[in-house]
């Protein structure tokens, strides 16, 4: 059996479903989430650094409510 | 949040205008790119300038936690903590970049000691995304970089990618390579060099860590041009450095730029002094300058210039037994013939008595239909190897050393004849630089055989007009290959049934006299649609364009980091992208 030529169809897509209400999800206010998981997925990817070190993260505050403390990774351990 | 914010161009304290010098920014004309502020950022922080192209991942993660720095401060345990940068979490999990020892080398600096008149580095626009600021790679980054490091898979961690440099202006190079030759016995090593840091104490450290090709860029021999056109302070160290290459048995091919404040004579002299000391190949490459380039050169007609130069090594060229070959080669190569381009010294191929301008129409009884086909039964079973960049032809891989008889059908004054070579011939293996680099892919039996477009280009770009069912489709090309494609498409009729227009897509991102295709970016392909439909009147159903100029990027992204794709959504018309390889030469 030999492979087809590359340009003679359609290439197979790889489609992902979303869920209607992730599972992940934590905070009722949606912008607020929005940002939570932004925070959690870069934080998987990367380190904060401040002046080339470290900086440790635990939540995050809007800046228009400095107030609330969100936590990112809520499964954490207080 | 009182601190710094993550933007690189912002974040140095040193942060300086790029002064513009150049002839077209002073028409204003609208398709110039912005002029930028010189990228600077503070010591331990990488510029995401050399990065955009190869890692674009990083990019995007970079602008996202800027944008949402913006509107949310990030705590540690209720306290507001101040962030300026980010650094990957596990860099294994970015080790699957393709690269090579010769790309890991070109890491240990971005420093150059010269200061050529003709540089292209000097010419580039203000945006190009490129990490141009002088860098020395510390020993922490080369280490990683090395522990990443799988020969096998040609998998490690993503190049930066920065202005042409000298390597060995790093004080460490030789200890690198020695590093390097621990973790990859048998990769053939190559890079570019200046050649003024090539003492002897180097040159013979370098005889101790084969296998290598490089090109030395030595321009010129002349003092007086060495020191005011290439602004080379270092007397005559790589003049010099030709004679210990030799001496120590070092294979070298030879980069000279023909530039109008070098002398013809000085070429003449230069070709001579290497081929006296062996070098494999000389290049000679027809200098060209972007509008950015300092200095005036408006009155600099490649036109005119360009065919002199070819003219004067046409002159000269039987008087060195070296094969010299012409940059870009398409200026002079504009057809697709199998005919040899040089033969190196010593080699099977010469001592067969093959000559330049002989013509192969059969590779053992296999016939031979154009250049490109002679190149892939020549190294028939090698393998794609990584480029690095600016390391510009014969560096593929080291093949094993087994019997290799070739049998050659060969052309010449219209009667065949047939030679029978070894590419281990005993009588070719103990002469230098044959027998330092028989085993190398490019150079199988010492032929030398420049690249050109591939007909399955032409094949591709047929299927996709068949499969999208064009019926008015644009192909654009560079001014350099619309001679050779068009020759290809008379000889084949690949487009025949299909109203297809050929039209070339002008380096305006880059101005001046630049012709290459490869040079050729998102801009200047959406600026000749525009021109196209504004000239004709009728959008085109297709836009085909070549992939050449986006293969820098493992992401398919052109010099300034735009995806291909962009074209399509700034023009509205559908574009695909045929592929094709960039041209060595």
């Amino acid at each position: 059996m030999s492979l087809p030529d590359d340009q003679s169809g359609e290439p197979y897509v790889w489609r992902f479903l979303l869920d209607e209400k992730p599972a992940s999800e934590v905070i009722a206010d949606p912008t607020v989430e929005l940002l939570r998981v932004q925070w959690e997925q870069l934080l998987r990817l990367c380190v904060p650094l401040h002046d080339g070190q470290p900086v440790k993260v635990s939540s995050f505050a809007l800046m228009r409510a400095p107030e609330k403390h969100i936590a990112i990774f809520p499964d954490d351990p207080e | 949040m009182g601190g710094r914010t993550l933007d690189a161009t912002t974040a140095g304290d040193r942060v300086e205008p790029v002064r513009d010098r150049s002839p077209g920014h002073k028409t204003g004309r609208s398709f110039l790119p912005t002029p930028t502020r010189r990228r600077r950022v503070p010591r331990g922080y990488e510029s995401v300038d050399g990065i955009i192209l190869t890692e674009p991942r990083i990019e995007a993660i970079r602008k996202e936690l800027q944008a949402i720095l913006k509107v949310a401060q990030l705590e540690c345990d209720g306290q507001a903590v101040e962030v300026d940068g980010f650094r990957l979490r596990e860099i294994a999990d970015w080790a699957d970049y393709p690269t090579s020892l010769s790309d890991i080398f070109w890491h240990l600096s971005s420093v150059c000691n010269f200061s050529c008149e003709f540089c292209y580095e000097k010419g580039n626009p203000a945006d190009l995304p490129i990490q141009n600021m002088p860098r020395m790679a510390t020993h922490e980054e080369i280490v990683t970089r090395l522990r990443h490091y799988d020969p096998r898979s040609g998998r490690g961690i993503f190049s930066l990618r920065t202005a042409i440099n000298e390597p060995f202006a790093n004080p460490r190079a030789i200890d690198y390579l020695r590093l390097m030759r621990e973790k990859a016995p048998d990769e053939l090593i190559s890079f570019v060099t200046n050649g003024s840091y090539l003492t002897e104490e180097v040159v013979k450290g370098l005889g101790d860590l084969q296998p290598l090709f490089f090109n030395l860029s030595i321009y010129s021999v002349d003092p007086y041009v060495r020191r005011t056109v290439l602004r080379d302070r270092k007397g005559d160290t790589a003049v010099r450095a030709v004679e210990l290459l030799a001496q120590h048995r070092i294979p070298f091919m030879t980069n000279l730029v023909m530039w109008p404040s070098i002398p013809f004579s000085d070429m003449e002299n230069t070709i001579a002094h290497v081929a006296e000391n062996r070098a494999a190949v000389v290049r000679v490459c027809l200098g060209g300058n972007s509008r950015y380039l300092p200095g005036d050169w408006e009155d600099f007609r490649i036109a005119d210039y360009w065919p002199k130069v070819v003219a004067e090594v046409e002159r000269i060229r039987d008087r060195y037994p070296i094969p010299i070959l012409i940059e870009p080669n398409s200026f002079v190569r504009r057809d697709t013939e199998a005919v040899v381009d040089g033969v190196i010294r010593d080699s099977p191929a010469d001592l067969a008595g093959i000559r330049r301008g002989d013509r192969i129409h059969s590779v053992n009884g296999v016939a031979i239909g154009s250049r490109m086909q002679l190149i892939s039964e020549l190294r028939r079973g090698a393998k794609n190897m990584f480029r690095p960049p600016g390391v510009v032809g014969m560096t593929a891989q080291v093949h094993s050393r087994g019997r290799e008889t070739v049998l050659l059908g060969v052309r010449r004054d219209g009667v065949d004849r047939t030679y029978t070579l070894e590419r281990h011939d005993p009588r070719s293996i103990g002469t230098y630089p044959y027998g330092q680099i028989s085993s190398f892919d490019d150079f199988v039996l010492g032929l030398i055989v420049t690249d050109t477009l591939r007909y399955s280009s032409l094949k591709s770009a047929r299927r996709i007009l068949e499969h999208r069912k064009a019926r008015r489709a644009l192909v654009l090309t560079s001014e350099l290959i619309l001679p050779i494609l068009r020759y290809m498409i008379d000889k084949t009729g690949a487009f025949a049934g299909f109203d297809v227009h050929v039209r070339v897509a002008e380096n305006r991102y880059f101005g001046g006299n630049i012709n290459i295709g490869d040079l050729l970016v998102v801009e200047d392909f959406v600026h000749a649609i525009g021109q196209f439909v504004e000239e004709t009147g009728d959008t085109p159903d297709l836009v085909l364009i070549p992939a050449s100029p986006f293969a820098t990027s493992p992401w398919v992204r052109d010099l300034t980091g735009k995806p291909w794709t962009d074209i399509e959504r700034l023009t509205g018309v559908p574009v695909e992208i045929v592929e094709c390889s960039p041209l060595v030469f």
